[in-house]
């Protein structure tokens, strides 16, 4: 079937429609546009723990982040000065991860290869990598470690160590930081959760049309609403009638005024609260007589 | 500023041009929304969505085609999405035989608003494959992929939405 005439009258007619924008949707939009990489690697290191949280793997993958980023720069040094007792510190170093060292042993078989292998830095630019307090005792290490010097490594590094476990903590709380981020992303893009919080009040499911008195129409009162639009159809989802608001009802008759015989009906309701957010909800309504 | 320029200053972060990509595509992509629903505000849920979608892919736009033909497949397609979400029904009984004398003269007499109103009262399923079909442009055997329908059922859910119209256009001429 080639489009017709028919069809490019519409395509015509809609080709430059442009209609009047709600100016709130811009707000919202603006607000969810992703920060673009300003620093990137900001945002590398946030999408990626965002990817390992998808993943499932959150709390492991954050304290494995966390190990190796820590980790790798105390052993680089510790691998330069090649004396034996250099070799027991490295232990020292890793031990406070030890309980981590359960959870993944894979990891800390690589870094002790890591170790057997000769530093592939050179000296100046591990001393730039580390924190202030190792910078004196790496600079030390280049005048050949002797005893008393490799004491301050040792406090220093047990001084470092420790803040691995708080680091550690903090990638906790960041992550709950995350997880409430995309619990906020997920309220927004609306679904059931929205619909828990809206007080959809009582709708009744049946009434009778016949000029009684008595339940003559079918009204709906939405004490959450600021607004709502609610839209019958038959089975068949031909809309039948639709009203605005608290004064609206149905009478149980068609779009042409018609009566319509009794059974079951669609009610398909869409409101939106006071903060300006929308809720749908649908259910059936039957006709008796 | 051409579109590539301000399609690179988004990506930067530069606020001012996020608004001006915005106002340069909102009022005509809220046309495209309102056509696909049948009220205001799930028009502009659609249109929400599409453009936060559209600010989350604006780095895959590959300056290939016209940046609106670009921004508007993203709207449709997060049309289709909801859409799907919401399991919209399409009535699958292929027989149609009431075919009824076209009514071009009327159509082309028509405001793209009123047009509108007529398109925005067809059930859900009707009103997607007829925007599909006669607007957008796709084929029937396209439409039948994006919605996951047969595509015979797209050729009688467009015959029953075009005989629906026509209806609707006579009654009004006659009025």
């Amino acid at each position: 079937m080639q489009p017709t005439s028919f069809e490019n009258m519409f395509k015509d007619a809609f080709e430059n429609f442009e209609a009047e924008v709600n100016p709130q949707i811009w707000v919202q939009v603006q607000q969810q546009i992703p920060t673009t990489a300003v620093t990137p690697q900001a945002s590398v290191t946030f999408s990626g723990v965002k990817t390992l949280l998808i993943a499932g793997v959150t709390a492991i993958a954050a304290i494995t982040a966390a190990v190796v980023y820590k980790s790798e720069p105390k052993l680089n040094t510790l691998v330069e000065s090649k004396d034996n007792p250099v070799d027991n510190k490295v232990e020292k170093t890793v031990a406070p991860v030890q309980s981590i060292e359960k959870v993944l042993p894979e990891l800390i078989k690589e870094n002790e290869t890591q170790k057997v292998q000769p530093a592939p830095a050179p000296a100046s630019t591990t001393v730039l990598k580390l924190p202030e307090t190792t910078n004196e005792s790496s600079a030390n290490n280049d005048n050949q470690a002797s005893e008393p010097l490799n004491t301050v490594t040792n406090q220093t590094k047990i001084k470092e160590s420790e803040p691995v476990v708080e680091v550690i903590n903090q990638d906790d709380k960041h992550e709950n930081n995350l997880s409430s981020i995309q619990n906020t992303e997920a309220e927004k893009t609306k679904e059931t959760e929205e619909i828990k919080d809206f007080n959809w009040g009582r709708i009744s499911n049946t009434f009778t049309p016949n000029a009684d008195g008595k339940n003559d129409v079918f009204k709906i009162h939405l004490p959450d609403a600021n607004y709502f639009k609610a839209t019958i159809l038959n089975i068949n989802g031909k809309i039948l009638h639709e009203w605005e608001g608290e004064n609206g009802f149905w009478d149980g008759k068609d779009a042409g005024g018609y009566d319509l015989p009794k059974g079951m009906y669609v009610y398909y309701i869409i409101a939106t609260d006071t903060n300006g957010n929308t809720h749908k909800t649908k259910g059936s309504i039957s006709i008796l007589k | 500023m051409d579109e590539q320029q301000l399609v690179t200053n988004c990506l930067k972060g530069d606020k001012t041009a996020q608004k001006q990509f915005y106002e340069m595509f909102a009022r005509k992509m809220m046309g495209v929304c309102l056509r696909y629903s049948n009220d205001l505000a799930t028009a502009e849920d659609y249109l929400q969505e599409s453009f936060i979608k559209v600010f989350g892919k604006l780095s895959q736009y590959q300056f290939k085609g016209s940046l609106e033909g670009w921004v508007k497949r993203i709207v449709v397609n997060v049309v289709l999405d909801e859409l799907r979400k919401n399991r919209i029904l399409f009535d699958s009984n292929a027989e149609v035989t009431d075919v009824l004398q076209t009514t071009d003269d009327v159509v082309s007499n028509m405001e793209a608003k009123q047009l509108l109103q007529i398109i925005q009262r067809l059930p859900t399923g009707y009103r997607t494959v007829f925007n599909l079909y006669a607007i957008e442009g796709y084929q029937h055997n396209e439409i039948a992929n994006m919605l996951q329908i047969s595509e015979s059922t797209s050729k009688s859910q467009y015959q029953k939405a075009k005989i629906q119209i026509q209806k609707t256009l006579k009654a009004q001429t006659i009025i």
